[in-house]
Order: structure tokens, then C-alpha cells, then sequence
């Protein structure tokens, strides 16, 4: 039965450096809301302590974000101890089975959102209503709605297939295309295999592929996630590539974590190590080759957030930034905090809509404060809660993933050179 | 949940109040003297001493009063909220080339009201000097939930003036809603460098010297070796893995004065036998020994299960002699010691390292830790710089204080609690053994033993 | 000493007791508690007149002679004295060493460290040293019933227990009778230079300090005299006297930019002595006033006053004439108090204080200043009558 190492809940010295990292005590000011009470929660459950829904509350209303993990000198895996605490927890009451079942597959993601380019608006709050997510508070199909994604193109390689280098190759890698950002962030992953081809990489999207499992891992459907690594790890060995190359980072961070996942299983774990070792996200591949890449003016007042599973699960924050900096003419000015989570956090805002939306607020007056013309990030989740953050302060500027400005940028610079 | 601070002992309130505003705390306050029970005002539960636990009673959150309600540049203060976090507020004067002075360890999560109930320090008490010297005036909860205001942005006005005394009352007197802060101009310039030395002794004798030579740095602190280990794993911070101690110098104020107080102590470090003399050379690497320093504490937890941070406060001139004893006394009991403190204003934090799993090494520990503090205290030191009294030490108290001078503290309590109900139990011995705390029983017991 | 040189504000003892040691000042306190005499301690006799004439007064507590030097700690900058030893002699001392007890305050040659402490004498350190009562490590004191009792202790870093030492101070030996004292001492600092400038106006040489100020020049000290109080000084036009301290260079370079800073009015050494004789002046003067304000409203408090001495940035002023009546005090008290503020009528003749209270309105309800009072006091044996509200 999965449940929270003892090993890792003594780490925890409870000094409290964690609290102010944490966006949920840092809105509700709450112990039971931060990450060290969580873990005494986690410690009081595996004490044999009944798992009451007025005590999971508190574990449900975690981020996941693991920024304690940043802040915690002493090397508690918080993000180990609440995936497996979910667990545990799963065991005794599956949570959101609808949530997983939606996510568990490409072609049923792709159904729904297919859904939603026919129907309006109303027609996604019926379709949400009736499965269940929107069902009992106002406030969650409000957030819904502002959720919705806009209809974006769908990726051009949906099938599979492989993008040729556009310059003296240098190497070859496999893109995940997942699963939100296949349906509706497919212009991401065109630009993203676009930079890379720029930089001389061939880019090999296997057919194969699958949703990395990270929302079935942070719900607590270990099985699920493990059954979709496998398929992955499956899919990426028989493309050969060097590595694998991940623009939305809660996907790399997962990904990154599959040997972990598969340490039990003999006949995986050892691949799986190997596919993790090999993910990197998209910025940490390109900035090394960003020498190849010829990036024209784009006049840009831009701030940018650090996606959770980006700067605090892979330690991913000089990348980005150092990459906008190369955009002659983009003026990059830092929000406070630019690390603390905006309230996306996989299906958290479905799941919590009050504490995600305090979080966001919390998050938009410190984007407002920077004065942006756009904002930056470099994960789907993020893209769309700050997209709604920002229609609820009434300030109308563009979402864009790193991939779009970077993109955005060469193709400038592709009009210079003519 | 609010059972525990970062100390070691705890116990369950009966309920949890968390208040948003002033108004509210008095009326909580007002609700539990009706119902005549026991309430504790907790901030972050950074504690170390156990302050901010409440068995039985009422857990009074502060942690909602987060606003910074005006800063007055030209009066050099600011009026704030109790559960305004330390770094927060830095974070908020920076703008206006102001600070505020003490800076605890805790500061990125500690609150402003539990560091004026501790009275905190922190490494730039060496100046600065400790919460004490920058409260002017604070607008207090008395225990039957009436607002009381005493001092403020203008000095001595008339009347007596208590701020100071609820400052570092650890909650016994009161709940404080409001605070006037004294700030303080940014330094002109801050030179930050790393004198290292083969063994504690050699830095604590250069420590002892450069204060002896009538310079007051900023800031003064000493890590020995596990420490030096434990930063490294936890900061990447690349300190030489071989050095025996070393000494963190932060010296603040005019250039001119900065270089040639640097060169003075680079002199005293060499002539003391140091191996090796490093400067930050940025604020980036400036940064990152603060953080090393700072979070040293809980990084000390990559070593051992359990660890026990404890503070005691010796004169300076006593430092390498009580470095010595801490050493023995650890040895005696089997346990592995670092030091990481604040070695220029003598307040030695000794951390025993240990696995609470093998039984009877937490009562080793303690007792271990009772006889540094008996140590420091027969030396001319005291029981705490920095950290309180609350459940952790009151038991020792008796070796500090006569039964008159206790009296006499109990009286003004009194004064402004007469029934006694705001943090019982805290900072003053039992005469009884305590039911609800072990350890504070075990410490009772070694009060009594120890006493000479 | 006639019984008439113990006389306090117009009240006079029934007898007089000068103890030269701790164990004696316990005895006559307990005496004297016993019977329900009344005590009032003196020192230095700098801040014996501040405060209401006391309600009963019967024992004259003189403590000038319980000085001296306990221990001077030089490798530690600590100094234990005794309460009686006056700032001046314990200067000397630590001089050699090269360090001080950073507070300043008026007639050093009188004024004696417990008496400093109780009374809360302000003076130009202030600035840079905040409150006496930070350099005050920890106290050994007698209750109002006898018992010595002692609060805080010798390390430069203390939580353990209640600071009961900072409590006392400004309490005007109302509470206890300060008996010894160990002090934080400071490095002495290498060099200094005292700047005169003259104004027309003092408001001219206010606009020229915030400026100073604003610009993060670092001043040691700062005295700033209208034209009136300038008088006393025998001085002419109002004035502004800067110190500037440390290492040489530094002090050289502050000199500089005080210079550019008061262009124009030719800031130049000042006379030795005249920042001392400054300080001394509400001393000199038939009536002072201490007015207290934030900063940041200290110009509004002061609009429209004469007879200004202002320690700039510390939050203090004295207003000094040689006459005064009742309605004077409470404007200038209302000014102050509606300021967040507070005006102590310091120095005045026997025929004001009898017309007007001398505090004005205290931050502390009285009834907790009361219970204060009552703990540490019971029977009222310590100066009665002297605090605010009649404690």
C-alpha cells in the first residue's frame, strides 16, 4: 500500500522556513494550510489518525507546487510526501475519478475539447455540469468558464513524424506532445520544434506517445501513472533520440521523475531511469544552442512566472530568462516573487476554486505592479490561469509560452535577413 | 496542528483562534476572559523555546495582521501589524534606503509580533542591538480585551512607558496588535568576508580579540566544522571542507571606515592563525553566505535525525573557555555538537546532534544541554540571548534569579494580567513538576539537581 | 547638608540618609517602608525636578555616595557601577580604555548614572544612541518595600526573564530605588569635528538639517537654537550645531558635505563647549518645557514657538523663557498631545507648578500605570505623587 515514508516525515524539524513560500498559508495566514502542518497531517494519518474530509481538506488544498521544497534546508521530498500521502489517500476514496479518466487519454481529451469548439461557452458548462467537475459551487463554474481554453490550432505533427534540422544538425531529440498541450497549445509545440530545427536539432515526435501521467501522479492514481510511463518510456526508447525535449513543465518535472515511479518494477525501472535522465525542458536544450539562433527586435515589456514544476521541481529559473534576454528590445522586468505559484496547479483550480483563485489574486497584483505588455511563462496550466487572472483584474494583455515569444523573435529575425 | 512551534515540545490547544484585524483580537481576548480561559498569541511558530504552545488553552494566530499600515521616513518609523513577516518589512523599507535592525534567522517567515514576544536578535544584534532597541510603541490586548497604548513614534512621553518590558514577555502580559518600529538609514557600505581557522579554539580567541580591540562589526559569527559540512550539502555554499571553524565578519558604515576595520581584522584573524582570508566578491556571494548562515540551523538536519538548537549567552571573554566546556559535555554524553552563533555579542547556539529512535538519547541530550546552560550561567552568562525562556528553560530559571527577583517579575505580570491567564506556565519555574510536557519534567528534575 | 538643600519642589524632608553601600540603602528603604515614611532618592539632582511636587515626602535618599566603578570589563565593553557614580568620572575611566557608555546628557560633572536612568535625560546622542535605557544591560534595585532585587545581567544579549531594567527607566525612582548598574559600553571613535552654522531663521537651518539627513549624511549629533535660546549661550542669531564622529577620513569627508550642504552659511568649528552649554540651557532658563513630537511633526508642533533648543532627529525640543503661565503650557502641551506627542513641564517656578500639572496627559491608562505602581511599591513609599496621574 503506497503511503508517506516515515524517513522522509522526520527530515521535517518544523522550524517553519517553509510557511512563507507557501502561496495557500500565505493567503489564509493558517498552519493547517501550510506545508509543515501538512506533513504533521501526513504523520498523524500514517499514526492511524481516521483520514476525516475536515482533515484531508487541508492535504487536498496543497498546490503540489513544492516551493517549500525550494525553501526547506533540511531536504524534506515534500512533493514525494504528498504524491504519496494522495495515494494512500486514493486507497481508502478515489478522488476525481472523472478528472483522470478525462486526462488518461489523448483521444478523450481530444473528444472533450472537440466538444468545446462546437459548442459556446454554455455548451462546456453543460458538458462540465453533467460530468460532475463544475457541479457544486458557483464559484467553480465561474472559474471554469474563465478557464476555458481559446481554441487554438491543434499541433501540426499530431501524428507523429519528425521535423528536419534547418541547420547543420547537432543533434537529434523526441518532443512529448502530451496531452492539454496537443489539444490546445499546439502553436507551443509548432514553435517549439520550429526553434529547435532553427538550432540544428531534428526533432522526432513519436506516434506512440501518451499524456506523461503527471495529473493521475499528483491525484493520487499512482497505478494510472505508472501504466502511462511505461507506454511513454515504450515510445521514446524505440525513437533513438538524446534527449527528450518537454515545453510544459509539469510535464518534465514528472517526467524527469519516472525512474522513482518505476523503481519497484524490474523490468522498467532501469529504462525508466534512462527516459529521465534524458527529459529536459525545452529552455534548458535551447539556451546552450542559442548561438545558432538569430533573434530579431521585439519592442516587449514582458514578465515572466516561473511555472512550480519548472523552478522549484527541476530548479529551472536562470534558463528562461536568460533566453528572453537574448530578444534585442524585450524588456524583461522581474514581478515580486516571480517563483510563487498562481493557483493553476494541474486541476487545483477545478478542484479548489476559492484558494486557487485567492492565490491567483495574490499572483496578479504582482504582475499587475510590473506594468506588462504580455506575460512569460512555459507550461499550459499556468498559461491558462494567468490568462483568467488577467480578465478578472481587467487587464488586457496576451499569455504567451516562452516558445511563441523565442519563435516570435526568429522569425523577426528570419525578415531582417532578407 | 498548532501544537507545536519549532521547538521541541508539544501540546494540544483546545481551540484556534485566527483573527483579521485589531478589533477581532480583542474580541477573542474579551471571549476567553469571560470564559476565563488560558490563550496564547503565536505568530509564525518559529519558536524555539516552546513559547507559542498552548496545552489546553486557546491558540491566539496573529499570522492574518499582515499589513504594514505607514511608514514615516522622516521619523524614521513604521507602524505595523504583528503578523508582518521580518523580511517583508526589509523587503518593504528597502525602497526608502531604510531597515529595520534585527534580522533573527527566522526572518523570512518569523512575524514581527512573535519576534517583539522573544525579544529576537539575530546576527546584526551586534549592532543594531536586539528587538528591543527598535519598538517605540505598541498598542497591546490586556488579558480582560481591552486595547492599551503605550509610547510611540515620539520619545519619553509622559508616563511610564512598558514598551520594553512587553517586548521579550514572551505573551505573558499581553497581545500586541500594533507596534511602532524604529528604522534605520542603510549603511553606506557593507564589506561581507570569511576568516577560516584550523580548530574552534584559534577563531574563538581571533573573535574574542577583535572585540577586545574595541571593533564592533555588524555582524560576527562562527561555524565549526559540521556546520561548515552541513551548509555545504545544503547550499552548495563550497566552503573548504577541511577548515576546523571559521568566522563570518559583515562590517557596515562609511567606506573609509569599512577598508580599514577590514584590514585591522584581517591582522587579528592572521595573527590568531588563520588559514585562509576570503571577501565576497559580490552581493550575489554576499547573499549566499547569509542564507548559508541563516538556514544553517535546519540544513544541520541533513546530519542527524534530531537535533537540539540551544542558546546561551556568556561575556565575551569567556567564549573559548565555554567552547571548551560545550565540547566536553557533549563528548560525555555521546553526542555530536556544532556550533553556528553569534560569537561577537557571546550568544553561543550549540546544537546536539542525535536519533531520538535510540532510546534515552533525547534525555541524554537534555541533560547534556542543561549542564552547557548551568556552564554558561556560572561563567556570568545567562539562560537565553535570543531565543526566550517559555517551557524550554524555566525550569532553570532559579539559577539566574532569587526567589525575590522572581517575585518581582511576577508582581508586574500581575500587573497587567491578574488572573493569570495570558501563556501560563511559561517563563517562570513550577514549583510542581509539570503534567503536560515530559521533557519539562525531566528538566525539573535536573533544575533541582543542578542547583548549587 | 541642611535638611532645605533636600527640598523638592517645595516639598522638604524630615530627615536626610546618605549610604555609601547597597546593604544600607535597603535598610533606610525598609525603614522608612516600615513606618510609612515617604523616600525620594537624588542624585546628581539634574532630573529631581521633573515631575508634580510629591504628596508626602519624608526621607531624603541621597545616593551621590554609593559611586564608583565596580568593574570595568574592558575585553567585554561591559562596566558595572554603582548607582551615585556621575557620567563624568565614569567618562574618564573608559577614556583611557578607549571606550565610552554612549549617553550624553546635560552637567555630566552632576548627573549620576542611576539618576540618568530613572529620569530618562534626554541629550544629543540620542541621535545616533537612541535611549539611555538600551545601554543599560541590567539592574540591581530596591522595591518600595525594601527587597533587592535585580533584573536582567552582565551580557550584552539577554532574554531571560522580564526586562524589568528598561522598565524602570523614566520611572523617576518611583517604582525602585536604582542602586547599581551594568552598563554596554562603545568604542570610543577616533576623531570628531562640531560645525557652527548661523541662520536668520531657525526654520533655515531645520530645511538645511532634513536635507543633510535626506541625503544619508551620517551626523553624529545634532543642536539646533532659535535666536532666544541662542541668547542664553551668548550667542547671536539662531543656530545649528552639527557633530560629525569616527574614523578620520570619514569624519573629514562629512565635513565636506556638510559644507556643500549649508553653502552660504559658512559652517565653521564651533567654539569647545557650546554644544555642552546648549544642552544646558532649559538648566539656565526660568521655565522649560520638553516637548516630545514624531519627526515627521515636530516642525508643526514647534509653529510659532520662541525660545527653541530642538535635538533635530531625535524627536525632542525644549521651549525656554524665563516666565510663564498656565495658558502657555497648554498650548504648546496641546500642540504637542493632539501630535501624537507630549509636553513635560521640566523647569518651572514653584507658583506654575502649583497652577498646572507638569506631565500633561499620560499614554498609559492609569489604571494599569496604577497596578504597575502598586506591585513594585505597595504602600506608596517611593516618591508619591511624583508621576503622571498622580503616582
Amino acid at each position: 500500500m503506497p503511503q508517506p515514508a516515515t524517513e522522509d516525515l522526520r527530515k521535517c524539524i518544523h522550524c517553519g522556513m517553509c510557511l512563507e513560500a507557501c502561496p495557500t498559508y500565505r493567503v489564509s495566514g493558517l498552519e493547517t494550510e501550510s506545508p509543515r502542518g501538512r506533513i504533521h497531517l501526513m504523520q498523524a494519518l500514517l499514526d492511524g489518525r481516521p483520514a476525516t474530509p475536515d482533515l484531508t481538506i487541508h492535504l487536498d488544498r496543497c498546490l503540489a507546487c513544492r516551493a517549500c521544497e525550494t525553501a526547506c534546508p533540511s531536504a524534506v521530498p515534500y512533493g514525494r510526501l504528498i504524491e504519496s500521502t494522495r495515494a494512500m489517500l486514493q486507497e481508502r476514496k478515489p478522488a476525481n475519478p472523472w478528472l483522470l479518466w478525462l486526462f488518461g487519454h489523448p483521444s478523450r481529451l481530444r473528444r472533450a475539447f472537440g466538444l468545446l469548439s462546437l459548442y459556446e461557452r454554455s455548451g462546456l458548462r453543460r458538458l462540465l455540469h453533467r460530468t460532475g467537475v463544475a457541479s457544486r459551487l458557483p464559484q467553480r463554474l465561474r472559474m471554469a468558464e474563465g478557464l476555458v481554453p481559446q481554441m487554438r490550432p491543434r499541433f501540426s505533427r499530431d501524428s507523429g513524424g519528425v521535423v528536419m534540422p534547418r541547420a547543420p544538425m547537432r543533434a537529434r531529440v523526441g518532443l512529448l506532445t502530451g496531452c492539454v498541450m496537443r489539444e490546445s497549445f499546439g502553436d507551443v509545440h509548432d514553435a517549439a520544434a520550429a526553434l529547435l530545427s532553427r538550432a540544428g536539432v531534428e526533432v522526432v515526435i513519436p506516434p506512440r506517445q501518451v499524456c506523461c501521467g503527471a495529473l493521475h501522479a499528483h491525484g493520487g492514481d499512482l497505478q494510472g501513472a505508472r501504466e502511462l510511463a511505461r507506454t511513454n518510456v515504450m515510445a521514446f526508447s524505440e525513437a533513438a533520440v538524446s534527449a527528450i525535449v518537454v515545453d510544459s513543465a509539469g510535464c518534465g518535472a514528472h517526467m524527469k521523475h519516472y525512474g522513482e515511479l518505476l523503481a519497484d518494477d524490474p523490468e522498467w525501472a532501469d529504462r525508466a531511469n534512462l527516459l529521465a535522465d534524458k527529459t529536459k525542458d525545452l529552455s534548458e536544450i535551447l539556451l546552450p544552442l542559442a548561438g545558432q539562433l538569430r533573434f530579431g527586435p521585439l519592442p516587449l515589456r514582458v514578465t515572466y512566472q516561473d511555472p512550480c514544476h519548472l523552478a522549484h521541481a527541476q530548479g529551472i529559473r536562470a534558463e528562461p530568462r536568460a533566453l528572453l534576454r537574448l530578444i534585442p528590445g524585450l524588456e524583461l522586468v522581474e514581478m515580486r516573487e516571480a517563483d510563487r505559484c498562481c493557483g493553476s496547479a494541474g486541476i487545483y483550480n477545478l478542484t479548489q476554486p476559492e484558494f486557487s483563485e485567492r492565490v491567483l489574486d495574490l499572483k496578479m497584483a504582482d504582475v499587475v505592479a510590473t506594468r506588462p505588455q504580455a506575460v512569460v511563462t512555459a507550461n499550459p496550466g499556468c498559461m491558462l490561469q494567468l490568462r483568467y487572472g488577467l480578465e478578472r483584474v481587467g487587464l488586457d494583455v496576451p499569455v504567451y509560452h516562452l516558445a511563441e515569444v523565442l519563435e516570435s523573435s526568429a522569425l523577426a529575425g528570419d525578415e531582417l535577413r532578407r | 496542528m498548532y501544537e507545536y512551534d519549532a521547538g521541541f515540545d508539544r501540546a494540544t490547544p483546545a481551540l484556534v483562534a485566527a483573527p483579521g484585524t485589531a478589533a477581532e483580537t480583542a474580541a477573542v481576548v474579551a471571549a476567553c476572559a469571560r470564559a476565563e480561559v488560558p490563550l496564547v498569541a503565536r505568530g509564525a511558530g518559529t519558536g524555539l523555546a516552546g513559547g507559542a504552545i498552548a496545552p489546553g488553552g486557546v491558540v491566539v494566530s496573529t499570522a492574518r495582521l499582515r499589513r504594514i499600515l505607514e511608514i514615516d521616513t522622516e521619523s524614521r518609523a513604521a507602524l505595523v501589524e504583528p503578523g508582518v513577516v521580518n523580511l517583508a518589512l526589509a523587503d518593504a523599507l528597502a525602497p526608502h534606503g531604510l531597515l529595520f535592525g534585527p534580522d533573527p534567522a527566522s526572518q523570512r517567515c518569523s512575524t514581527i509580533g512573535g519576534n517583539i514576544g522573544n525579544n529576537a536578535g539575530g546576527p546584526h544584534a551586534l549592532r543594531y542591538g536586539s528587538v528591543v532597541q527598535h519598538v517605540l510603541g505598541l498598542e497591546l490586548i490586556l488579558a480582560d480585551g481591552t486595547p492599551c497604548a503605550m509610547g510611540g513614534r515620539a520619545p519619553d512621553r509622559a508616563g511610564y512607558d512598558p514598551t520594553p518590558f512587553v517586548v521579550g514577555a514572551e505573551g505573558t502580559v499581553g497581545i500586541v496588535t500594533k507596534a511602532w518600529l524604529r528604522l534605520l538609514p542603510r549603511p553606506e557600505a557593507v564589506r561581507t568576508f570569511l576568516a577560516f581557522f584550523a580548530d574552534v579554539e584559534s577563531g574563538a580567541e581571533a573573535a574574542t580579540a577583535i572585540i577586545a580591540e574595541g571593533i564592533i562589526p555588524a555582524a560576527l559569527e562562527m561555524m565549526d566544522a559540521p556546520t561548515i559540512r552541513a551548509v555545504n550539502a545544503a547550499f552548495e555554499a563550497h566552503l573548504p571542507a577541511d577548515a576546523g571553524s571559521l568566522l563570518l565578519v559583515e562590517l557596515e558604515g562609511p567606506a573609509e571606515e569599512c577598508e580599514a576595520r577590514h584590514e585591522r581584522i584581517v591582522a587579528i584573524c592572521r595573527r590568531g592563525g588563520a588559514t585562509d582570508i576570503k571577501a565576497a566578491a559580490n552581493e550575489e556571494e554576499r547573499a549566499l553566505l547569509w542564507k548559508a548562515r541563516k538556514l544553517g540551523y535546519p540544513a544541520l538536519a541533513r546530519l542527524a535525525p534530531n537535533n537540539y538548537l540551544m542558546d546561551g549567552v556568556v561575556p565575551r571573554t569567556k567564549l573559548p573557555e565555554t567552547l571548551r566546556q560545550v565540547a566536553v559535555i557533549a563528548e560525555r554524553y555521546g553526542l555530536l555538537v556544532a556550533n553556528m552563533f553569534h560569537i561577537g555579542d557571546g550568544n553561543l547556539h550549540p546544537t546536539l546532534l542525535f536519533d531520538a529512535a535510540v532510546p534515552g538519547t533525547t534525555e541524554k541530550a537534555i541533560e547534556a544541554s542543561a549542564l552547557i546552560l548551568k556552564h554558561c550561567v556560572e561563567v556570568g552568562g545567562a539562560l537565553s540571548g535570543e531565543h526566550g525562556i517559555g517551557v524550554e528553560k524555566n525550569q532553570f530559571m532559579r539559577w539566574v534569579f532569587s526567589d525575590a527577583d522572581l517575585d518581582t517579575m511576577h508582581r508586574v505580570r500581575d500587573a497587567f494580567d491578574p488572573s493569570g491567564r495570558m501563556n501560563p506556565g511559561k517563563i517562570f519555574p513550577t514549583d510542581e513538576p509539570p503534567r503536560e510536557l515530559p521533557l519539562e519534567r525531566l528538566k525539573f528534575r535536573f533544575a533541582e539537581d543542578m542547583w548549587v | 547638608m541642611g535638611l532645605a538643600t533636600y527640598a523638592v519642589n517645595g516639598a522638604a524632608p524630615s530627615r536626610h540618609v546618605a549610604p555609601t553601600s547597597v546593604d544600607a540603602v535597603v535598610a533606610a528603604v525598609r525603614e522608612a517602608d516600615d513606618v510609612g515614611q515617604a523616600v525620594v532618592c537624588f542624585g546628581g539632582r539634574t532630573r529631581l525636578e521633573v515631575g508634580n511636587t510629591p504628596a508626602r515626602y519624608d526621607v531624603a535618599l541621597d545616593l551621590g555616595a554609593l559611586s564608583g566603578i565596580v568593574e570595568h570589563e574592558a575585553g567585554d565593553l561591559t562596566a558595572t557601577v554603582l548607582a551615585g557614580t556621575t557620567v563624568g568620572d565614569l567618562a574618564r575611566t573608559l577614556a583611557d580604555k578607549g571606550q565610552m557608555w554612549p549617553v550624553e546628557v546635560a552637567r555630566p560633572r552632576s548627573a549620576t548614572v542611576g539618576g540618568i536612568i530613572a529620569g530618562a535625560a534626554p541629550g544629543p546622542s540620542r541621535l545616533r544612541y537612541a535611549h539611555p535605557r538600551d545601554w543599560v544591560l541590567g539592574i540591581r534595585a530596591v522595591r518600595g518595600d525594601g527587597t533587592l532585587t535585580k533584573a536582567g545581567g552582565k551580557v550584552v544579549k539577554n532574554v531571560t526573564g522580564y526586562d524589568l531594567t528598561r522598565l524602570y527607566a523614566g520611572t523617576y525612582g518611583s517604582l525602585c530605588v536604582i542602586v547599581e548598574a551594568n552598563l554596554k559600553l562603545w568604542p570610543l571613535p577616533d576623531s570628531e569635528r562640531t560645525l557652527l552654522s548661523r541662520f536668520d531663521d531657525i526654520a533655515a537651518a531645520w530645511d538645511a538639517i532634513e536635507a543633510l539627513r535626506r541625503e544619508g549624511v551620517e551626523l553624529d549629533a545634532v543642536v539646533t537654537a532659535d535666536r532666544a535660546a541662542a541668547s542664553y549661550v551668548g550667542e547671536i542669531g539662531a543656530l545649528a550645531l552639527l557633530r560629525l564622529r569616527g574614523a578620520r577620513p570619514v569624519v573629514a569627508r562629512l565635513v565636506d558635505a556638510v559644507s556643500r550642504g549649508l553653502t552660504g552659511c559658512d559652517p565653521d568649528d564651533a567654539r569647545p563647549g557650546l554644544l555642552e552649554e546648549l544642552v544646558d540651557v532649559p538648566f539656565r532658563a526660568g521655565v522649560g518645557l520638553r516637548l516630545a513630537a514624531p519627526e515627521s511633526r515636530m516642525r508643526e508642533v514647534l509653529q510659532g514657538a520662541v525660545g527653541i533648543v530642538r535635538f533635530d532627529g531625535a524627536g525632542t525640543a525644549f521651549l525656554v523663557r524665563e516666565k510663564a503661565d498656565e495658558t502657555w503650557v497648554t498650548r504648546w502641551r496641546d500642540a504637542a498631545e493632539t501630535r501624537e506627542g507630549s509636553a513635560i513641564l521640566e523647569r518651572a517656578p514653584l507658583s506654575l507648578r502649583q497652577r498646572v500639572d507638569t506631565w500633561g496627559t499620560p499614554i498609559l491608562p492609569r489604571t494599569l500605570a496604577a497596578r504597575i505602581k502598586a506591585a513594585l511599591d505597595p504602600r506608596g513609599t517611593l516618591a508619591p505623587g511624583r508621576m503622571a496621574g498622580g503616582l
